[in-house]
């Protein structure tokens, strides 16, 4: 109420202390050229939720209301999938964020007729949503299941819509949406980047979900930076590291590590019908 | 073989071309009820142009339904019309005379059917229409050709294009004819046009005949591919369910089992609406229905192939989505009814003459052929759908909505009522071809030997 | 036709796709292409983002914020990486603050109750006149109550001498206290404050029905300490949750053990025993606390084989928990949900606090460890008020003896407050209840004048972390936007009250702002202090890292050894236990008039925007009901439907409701949805502490016969891992996969 509009750019914090949420290595610039990746660690995720809100918030997702939950219309772009092993007593609940796993292989991408998704030479699935003509063939295409299409335009009732990002679009209807890794957080980092001179830090783009994670189960990162902390945290857990799906050839950026569950007996291999009770 | 048609000139012009000048009581009731149902298709599709696809039964994870079974079905049909009057040209088979106008049209009709529905079933068809084009030359955006999406409107409109083509170089004849008897100078004046001068010279027959058989050569493999590449959208992807190299022969031969089938309906219809007693025969439609039974066998054999292969390559999700379509209960029923439908009931009574001749059973065993291969369409897209992966969290199923089942009844009242309105501005059947099969079958007396009074070209 | 022969129709084709080869050719590499418009660095115009510290008014946690703003309005919330609590990191509740400051159906003008009071019926007023009316009522008031939420700070000490100024009392209502922990932690730590629990170092914690990653005490503190725990540098962590319904975090742990209700402290014990009896632990940690309780003898009772029945844990299971939790020091036990929330809550508590006693963890890296006492002049420490004390009041007040005027902000006890306190009845007695909030709710709805606050993002304040991260932390509250309503803060309209009717008794400030600036000042000594409290808003508060106090030695406590819970009603006519339980999103039910977290699936159910039962696939079958099926629960004192989810982790004969919905005010998001199982509770209390035994109702069931399909985000029932293809792939982690 007494806040001039001096004392609120004093307030302010500086814009570039942002990006520092988490500790940053050296700038490596590697031969390979970027590709963003994510690596999940199921044996951090507790299945909390913060990142499935952090996304809806950060990339204008429409409110999924109870009709859309009931039609299976709900829209969100990364999801806790959540499976059951085992019955009372022994019985226990695994939890996985799935979101679009960026694959290097996307069969998503051969399927689309206009382009509108397309591999980028970041290694980002882009989704270009003003191209897009609504076929939904890419969803179909999909099989992680994690295109969302727009039955209907989206809408905020006043004054919600001020919570808007202005940096993401607000998808009409009759198109596909997904997760972009967050690309306008990429953008903005690069444009920054790119004004102070320099390469992008490691670890310097944090997407909204992995920023919120309480327990970094996501880490972001570009995982042909053999330099960065994901990437080595991936290739010192090679035992734990698997992509998900893996028989479809897909190539996903994303590498789960393997939830570490003491009493489990293990699963010899993925189409096993091993009851997992301890 | 099938006797030729037996009539007079003057009797097969006035036939022929009755009912092209003639307006029925039924046919203003008939075309009413049609268009009652194109209004309320019009009005689906309108509130979703308007308000989104949220009035159809899709939902994550099943993004396609009954407008892309619908879509495959109507291509389905589109196949047998040029098909049967392609190859019976070809092989000159005589009997083919009264039969290969209907079923062309009856080709383009399902065609144009067809089109309207992946469009309409895109969430915004305005630019569904003009970015399957390459138009953008500005900004380098080109379609991508590695889409199905992008094959099937190419192999499609090349398929409509020669269809018309071979249509339009059929009728010339016809139109001439129309030309030379409208009742009024308004149509003489279009048929003139549409005539392009045809006056029945010699060497306008030979054109005419030689572009005839160029064309049907032509179009059959454009056939073949069209249907092979409407398979592809569906094989090329990675769905278990789907992705099976099988795919376009099997959806080929069941396009063709679907369209003979209607041909032989349509044909069964023209016959008591058109007065066409005397020149769609008995004969005729047990020629279609002994070529039936040799196609629903193949079409049979395929898709046992394609169960089969599912099952040598024990691929679990792929075994496990037979196992939905040939087990689990709502899907259990489908199958059942469409092997039923499609062969089990048909193709043993097609094995007698006396039902191969008869009419009435003619009528209801294509009927239900076709009720046998549109629930075919709907097993191969979308139980695929509804559990694509191991990630059976978002496994969901799909229900179609009321909006879907206007928009598919609609389908049907589309190509009905154009192929009525064609055969009110064009003979249904080809007149000149059939008195050419007439001429060709009249025998004249030349000294003591009995030879044919026209040899063929 | 004759001017296109074949020879020239071949040549012209050959021309045209040499022609076509040479330009695709010649043509630059980018010609060819796809230029998306997503990606255009140097075109696109970033909007001119600030970036404003404060502190996230959603849970009670205080974790810090940033929240970007541009051209004045809020975008995102985000973790403040630099605050020690929530170290950059947010859970779903904070996430969704931006949501309920543009939420539709704010509270935008002051209003005066025209009907019955709880009939939903006010006529809008200008705020001078809603304030006259407020000032007359307090001239003449004799006696004032305030009762709010677990608030803190500058706002809590203004809240608190206010009260007294104007001869009332200050109560904090929190929907499912934490007062019986607290007082564990005094009686079993003799600490003043919550203990920091040492999660990232620890190699075992075994809790007692503390949801501590979902909504126990401070979850994205925790939360972060648990990333660490498991997969940080040292000793993967072993969790192993006790308790009667699996929470989220009886979901993540490594040994989920059921118990039956409210016994809890009786399998401590024996775990106590097995620990003293097989030597697990040195001696010399245990004997003087054991000793305490009644020494060794006393422990014997509880052996394995005497508890097992009764706590329905099998020996082995016992003796196994126990040398796992033994061998893997440092560790830690705690209590909290359920296991406090029996009629012998404190005990079990207690009995939790032996076993820290005995592995030696109290006060060690990896174990619980001390948090400084507050410089209490500045901010004081707001201890919620119990739920006998809050219930005891209100029967005072219904034996007409009420205050004469009642302020109520941010808190919902009307709510919370089982129907059997007739609490709402209570609030009826006294003459004139004042409710201050930024949305409607049951208690606002019961007021006779609502007024509406502004936001946590438009207003001043501070806030103290409860428990601390082992550091004297100040978290600051800035505006962020401008209010977006009419709406004035409640340290305003108090002060304001304040200095126009009590100005002898009025403190300096004029303005939560100057107050919150004037404490910084005495808490924050020393240097250019304009300099400091830029530096303090920029930076969302201040901490200190110098501060190591010690628990206090030889705290004076005792378990009841054989205390048995006492539940509602005896198990024949009621059979079930009610377990009520906080979802990850709704919590106690104050945030659910906002729809991204009614949308936020509950991880166990996946359920979102309803009411749901959790059941054991028996417990179903016996009530021959399924998935979706609505059944009407029924205690002593209500009853209330929800749906049917059928969970393979519920137990035979436990029902787990969650808390939250069943809200007649609140906007279009929060009305009319769902049940509330908070009211059909029995209003027992726990002995030694007064906190609400919210887990000692017992209920029955009976099928209503409707079906309504269950708003889950899973879409088959009961999605498996175990089945078709495993996509949770899980390794046992045996031999060294650390580097
Ligand atoms: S996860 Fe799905 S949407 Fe994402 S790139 Fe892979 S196939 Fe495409
Ligand atoms: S829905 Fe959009 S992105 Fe997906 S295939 Fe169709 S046009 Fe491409
Ligand atoms: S990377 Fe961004 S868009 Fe993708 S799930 Fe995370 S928050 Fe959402
Ligand atoms: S925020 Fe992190 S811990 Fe929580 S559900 Fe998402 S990935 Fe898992
Ligand atoms: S003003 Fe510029 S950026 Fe905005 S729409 Fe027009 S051309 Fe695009």
């Amino acid at each position: 109420m007494s806040s001039s509009a001096n004392e609120a750019a004093a307030r302010a914090s500086a814009v570039s202390e942002m990006g520092r949420t988490i500790p940053t290595d050296a700038e490596v610039p590697h031969p390979e050229g970027v590709r963003w990746g994510m690596v999940v660690d199921l044996d951090r995720c507790t299945g909390c939720q913060a990142c499935v809100v952090a996304c809806q918030a950060e990339n204008n997702i429409a409110l999924n209301e109870e009709q859309r939950v009931l039609e299976r219309r709900a829209k969100t772009w990364i999801r806790i999938e959540r499976y059951w092993e085992g019955e009372f007593p022994n019985a226990k609940a695994r939890f996985i964020p799935v979101l679009c796993q960026h694959c290097g292989n996307a069969p998503c991408e051969t399927v689309c007729p206009v382009w509108a998704t397309y591999h980028n030479n970041e290694g980002l699935n882009v989704q270009v949503y003003n191209r897009c003509i609504g076929t939904r063939f890419c969803a179909n295409g999909c099989p992680y299941s994690v295109r969302y299409f727009n039955f209907w335009n989206p809408e905020w009732p006043e004054p919600m819509n001020n919570q808007l990002n202005p940096d993401v679009t607000v998808r009409t209807k009759g198109i596909i949406e997904k997760c972009t890794f967050c690309v306008q957080r990429i953008n903005r980092v690069q444009v920054t980047a790119k004004t102070e001179g320099r390469e992008i830090r490691s670890g310097e783009v944090q997407p909204a979900c992995a920023q919120s994670c309480p327990t970094s189960a996501l880490v972001f990162c570009d995982i042909n930076d053999p330099e960065s902390a994901p990437a080595q945290l991936a290739e010192a857990e090679a035992g734990r590291s698997y992509t998900l799906l893996e028989h479809f050839g897909t190539d996903p950026g994303i590498i789960y590590l393997k939830k570490v569950d003491p009493h489990a007996e293990i699963h010899e291999d993925e189409h096993a019908h091993a009851g997992a009770h301890a | 073989m099938q006797e030729p048609v037996v009539a007079d000139t003057k009797t097969s012009n006035r036939e022929l071309l009755d009912f092209v000048f003639a307006w029925p009581a039924w046919f203003f009731a008939v075309g009413g009820a049609l268009n009652g149902l194109l209004v309320a298709a019009f009005v689906v599709v309108i509130l979703m142009l308007m308000f989104g696809l949220q009035f159809l039964g899709y939902s994550h994870p099943v993004y396609w339904g009954f407008l892309i079974v619908n879509f495959v079905f109507w291509i389905g049909v589109s196949h047998a019309g040029i098909m049967v009057s392609a190859i019976l040209r070809l092989t000159q088979a005589e009997w083919r005379r009264p039969v290969t106008r209907a079923a062309e049209v009856l080709t383009i009709f399902s065609l144009l059917t067809a089109v309207q529905f992946p469009l309409i079933h895109s969430g915004r068809p305005w630019r569904t229409m003009y970015w399957t084009f390459p138009y953008d030359w500005n900004r380098g955006a080109w379609p991508n050709p590695r889409s199905p999406l992008v094959w099937d409107p190419s192999a499609i409109f090349t398929y409509l294009t020669s269809t018309i083509l071979f249509v339009y170089v059929a009728l010339l004849p016809d139109l001439a004819l129309a030309r030379d008897r409208a009742p009024n100078p308004v149509s003489r004046a279009i048929y003139g046009v549409l005539a392009m001068g045809f006056r029945g010279t010699t060497r306008q027959w030979r054109i005419q005949t030689v572009a005839g058989l160029l064309l049907s050569a032509i179009i059959l493999p454009i056939f073949v591919s069209v249907h092979s590449i409407v398979s592809w959208d569906f094989a090329v992807t990675s769905v278990p369910g789907w992705h099976n190299t099988i795919f376009a022969p099997y959806f080929v031969i069941g396009a063709v089992h679907s369209g003979v089938s209607a041909v032989v309906t349509v044909m069964i219809v023209m016959r008591y609406a058109f007065g066409l007693k005397r020149f769609i025969t008995r004969d005729h439609i047990d020629s279609l229905a002994r070529l039936l039974i040799v196609v629903a066998t193949v079409w049979l054999f395929f898709f046992l192939l394609d169960f089969f292969f599912g099952l040598y390559g024990t691929e679990p999700a792929e075994v496990d989505t037979w196992q939905r379509r040939l087990v689990e209960p709502p899907w259990v029923v489908i199958a059942i009814t469409f092997i039923i439908c499609a062969y089990i009931i048909p193709v043993p009574m097609w094995m007698f003459r006396a039902i191969r001749r008869n009419f009435f059973w003619m009528f209801v065993t294509t009927i239900l052929v076709n009720v046998g291969m549109w629930l075919e369409r709907y097993m191969v897209v979308v139980p695929a759908l509804e559990r694509k992966s191991g990630l059976t969290f978002t496994y969901g199923d799909y229900a179609p909505s009321l909006s879907e089942f206007i928009l598919v009844a609609a389908s049907f009242a589309l190509v009905i009522l154009g192929f009525l309105t064609f055969s009110k501005l064009l003979p249904i059947m080809p007149a000149a071809d059939i008195k050419e099969g007439q001429i060709l079958a009249d025998r004249i007396r030349v000294g003591r030997a009995n030879v044919p009074a026209a040899m063929r070209e | 036709m004759s001017g296109l022969g074949r020879r020239r129709f071949l040549v012209g084709s050959a021309a045209l796709a040499g022609g076509a080869t040479v330009v695709a050719c010649a043509a630059p590499e980018r010609e060819s292409q796809v230029q998306s418009f997503v990606l255009q660095p140097e075109l696109s115009l970033p909007g001119q983002e600030l970036w404003f510290a404060t502190t996230c008014a959603h849970s009670s946690c205080g974790n810090s914020v940033v929240v970007r703003t541009i051209d004045g309005r809020a975008k995102k919330v985000e973790g403040n990486p630099a605050f020690p609590v929530n170290q950059g990191k947010l859970n779903v509740r904070s996430q969704a603050g931006v949501q309920s400051l543009y939420h539709p159906d704010r509270l935008t003008v002051p209003k005066r109750r025209r009907g019955l009071r709880g009939a939903n019926e006010f006529e809008d007023l200008e705020w001078p006149a809603g304030l006259d009316l407020l000032t007359e009522k307090m001239s003449e008031a004799r006696s004032v109550v305030v009762i709010t939420g677990p608030i803190s700070g500058t706002r809590a000490r203004i809240a608190r001498d206010f009260a007294t100024a104007f001869g009332g009392e200050h109560l904090v209502y929190e929907t499912l206290e934490s007062t019986v922990w607290r007082k564990t932690v005094q009686d079993g730590l003799g600490a003043r404050r919550l203990p920091y629990l040492d999660i990232a170092n620890a190699h075992s914690i075994l809790s007692f029905g503390a949801d501590f990653l979902s909504t126990w005490v401070s979850p994205t503190q925790y939360g972060v300490g648990y990333g660490e725990f498991r997969q940080g540098h040292g000793e993967r962590g072993r969790l192993i949750q006790v308790e009667p319904r699996m929470s989220l975090t009886g979901a993540n742990a490594d040994s989920w053990v059921y118990v039956h209700p409210g016994q809890e402290g009786a399998l401590a014990l024996s775990i106590a025993q097995v620990i003293a009896a097989e030597g697990l632990a040195p001696p010399d940690n245990w004997f003087n606390v054991v000793s305490e309780v009644g020494g060794l003898d006393a422990l014997n009772a509880y052996a394995p084989d005497r508890v097992s029945q009764r706590t329905g844990v099998p020996v082995e299971r016992i003796q196994e928990i126990a040398r796992e939790f033994a061998s893997h020091q440092p560790g830690f036990a705690i209590a909290g949900g359920p296991a406090l929330a029996s009629t012998n809550g404190l005990d079990n508590g207690l009995a939790a606090m032996l076993l820290n006693h005995m592995v030696g963890s109290v006060g060690q890296p990896g174990g619980l460890l001390p948090n400084p006492n507050l410089r209490s002049t500045v901010t004081p420490p707001t201890e919620p008020t119990s739920f006998a004390d809050l219930a005891g009041r209100g029967n005072t007040w219904l034996e007409d003896d009420p205050p004469d005027v009642a302020i109520v902000f941010e808190a919902d006890p009307v709510y919370g407050m089982p129907q059997a306190t007739r609490f709402a009845d209570a609030l009826g007695k006294i003459p004139f209840v004042v409710g201050i909030g930024t949305i409607m709710s049951e208690t606002l709805g019961h007021s006779d004048l609502v007024l509406p606050s502004t936001h946590a993002f438009e207003e001043w304040g501070d806030y103290v972390p409860d428990p601390a991260p082992r550091q004297h932390v100040v978290g600051l509250q800035q505006p962020v936007v401008r209010p977006t309503t009419s709406g004035r803060s409640f340290g305003d309209i108090l002060l304001t009250l304040w200095h126009d009717l009590r100005p002898n008794l009025a403190p300096p400030w004029e303005t939560m702002r100057d107050a919150v600036r004037a404490n910084a000042a005495e808490v924050f000594r020393g240097g250019d202090f304009e300099e400091r409290w830029v530096d303090l808003l920029k930076n969302g508060g201040g901490w200190n890292d110098d501060w190591a106090p010690e628990f206090r030695a030889a705290p004076d406590w005792h378990v009841n050894l054989l205390a048995e819970p006492a539940f509602s009603d005896n198990g024949v006519e009621f059979p079930l236990h009610l377990i009520p339980f906080e979802g990850v999103a709704l919590g106690g039910g104050d945030e659910t008039a906002n729809p991204w977290l009614q949308a936020t699936p509950d991880p166990i159910s996946t359920a979102t925007w309803t009411t749901w039962v959790e059941m054991n696939p028996s417990t179903a079958a016996a009530l021959n009901v399924s998935r979706g099926d609505v059944v009407r629960i029924e205690t002593a004192h209500g009853e209330f439907e929800a749906g049917v989810y059928i969970s393979p982790a519920a137990a035979p004969g436990v029902l787990g409701v969650p808390v939250g919905q069943g809200h007649a005010f609140g906007g279009r998001w929060r009305e009319d949805r769902g049940s509330n199982v908070l009211a059909s509770l029995a209003p027992l209390t726990v002995a030694g502490s007064g906190g609400l035994a919210w887990a000692a109702t017992r209920a029955r069931v009976r099928p209503t016969g409707d079906y309504r399909q269950l708003p889950t985000i899973e879409v088959l029932p009961n999605a498996r891992n175990d089945v078709e293809e495993v996509i949770v792939q899980v390794t046992n982690g045996n031999g060294d996969h650390h580097k």
